[in-house]
């Protein structure tokens, strides 16, 4: 009687502390929503204070691109989110729009922008991907012992480390047109 | 001046009183009245009986029964925790959008923004990815 009341009181603990840990990466994503409201207020506060024009191209991008992402922190969940965001920025349709508004970006301040919106991405992939990285470079750790012959052929799980490492690079580029 | 007096004492205690009823704040308020109640019990055992005492709640809270108590003991940390950041959150935001009103209120430039883009109006189908056909580059085929 005594074992199935633990078992009983244990399952009602675990489930209290499983609110906890919902309620708290709700607050997590909330907050990245907000960083993600403040990067497009300032864009738009760019267009306001006549620096940036509505209809240039790259207002319109970034604006898609920040939307695209705030939309995706409050409706798709966590492992989708991260696959999802992995797709996007390694896909070669990304690397060229990001190309092309690199070329264009005339003022520091949008390059800012961009700056801060790369930053709070890679916050966001890297937090909510810890397991996958932690595991892959364990993985890798393992199979660099045993030779090339040890990996796997196809991909098991989406790596984040390429997606990071492709926003980081990107970063630098915005960087140093914040800096210009 | 006339003195506080015990009256008016009487009178603010039942306003607050009442208003923890109003206000749902009366189970807080009868956690602090069964505290009162331990507090009393400790201060009324004799000296040499309270090592005993101390000896049994410690004996009470090892094992599973302990483990139960002190995850409810931290749980509620947390939630007080998580509480504090949810409203320092808020708070920033609304800050935040505080500044942006004040800068557009006294603002002089003429420029507005025509077309509203919120990521619920652009972005429908979020599980898509976005496929914008206006954003080409528009230096393609520029060398």
């Amino acid at each position: 009687m005594n074992t199935l009341i633990f078992l009983l009181v244990a399952t009602l603990v675990l489930y209290v502390m499983s609110l906890h840990i919902s309620a708290y990466n709700e607050l997590r994503f909330t907050a990245y929503r907000f960083r993600y409201f403040e990067l497009r207020d300032k864009l738009a506060m760019l267009v306001v204070q006549g620096k940036l024009r509505e209809d240039s191209w790259e207002y319109q991008h970034i604006v898609s691109t920040i939307n695209f992402h705030i939309s995706a922190v409050e409706t798709v969940s966590i492992i989708r989110l991260v696959t999802m965001l992995i797709r996007y920025h390694t896909s070669s349709i990304e690397q060229q729009q990001v190309r092309a508004l690199r070329r264009n970006i005339g003022d520091p301040a949008v390059a800012r922008i961009m700056v801060e919106y790369m930053e709070t991405t890679m916050d966001l992939i890297r937090r909510n991907s810890r397991a996958q990285i932690a595991l892959i470079g364990l993985a890798t750790r393992v199979m660099d012992r045993f030779g090339s012959k040890a990996r796997p052929e196809h991909e098991l799980v989406v790596n984040p480390n390429e997606a990071l490492t492709a926003i980081e690079t990107r970063k630098s580029e915005f960087q140093a047109a914040a800096a210009a | 001046m006339a003195a506080y007096n015990k009256w008016e004492f009487l009178r603010d205690f039942c306003n607050h009183f009442f208003g923890l009823f109003n206000s749902g704040q009366i189970y807080p308020a009868f956690a602090l009245f069964v505290l009162a109640i331990i507090a009393l019990i400790f201060f009324r055992v004799p000296g040499d009986q309270l090592p005993g005492v101390i000896a049994q709640i410690i004996e009470a809270l090892q094992g599973s029964r302990g483990l139960a108590y002190v995850l409810l003991a931290v749980s509620n940390v947390l939630w007080v925790w998580h509480g504090r950041e949810q409203r320092g959150k808020y708070l920033a935001e609304i800050n935040r959008l505080a500044a942006i009103r004040k800068a557009l209120m006294h603002g002089t430039s003429p420029v507005i923004i025509k077309e509203h883009r919120s990521s619920t109006g652009q972005q429908e189908e979020s599980y898509l990815m976005p496929t914008n056909p206006d954003a080409t580059d528009p230096s393609e085929g520029k060398s």
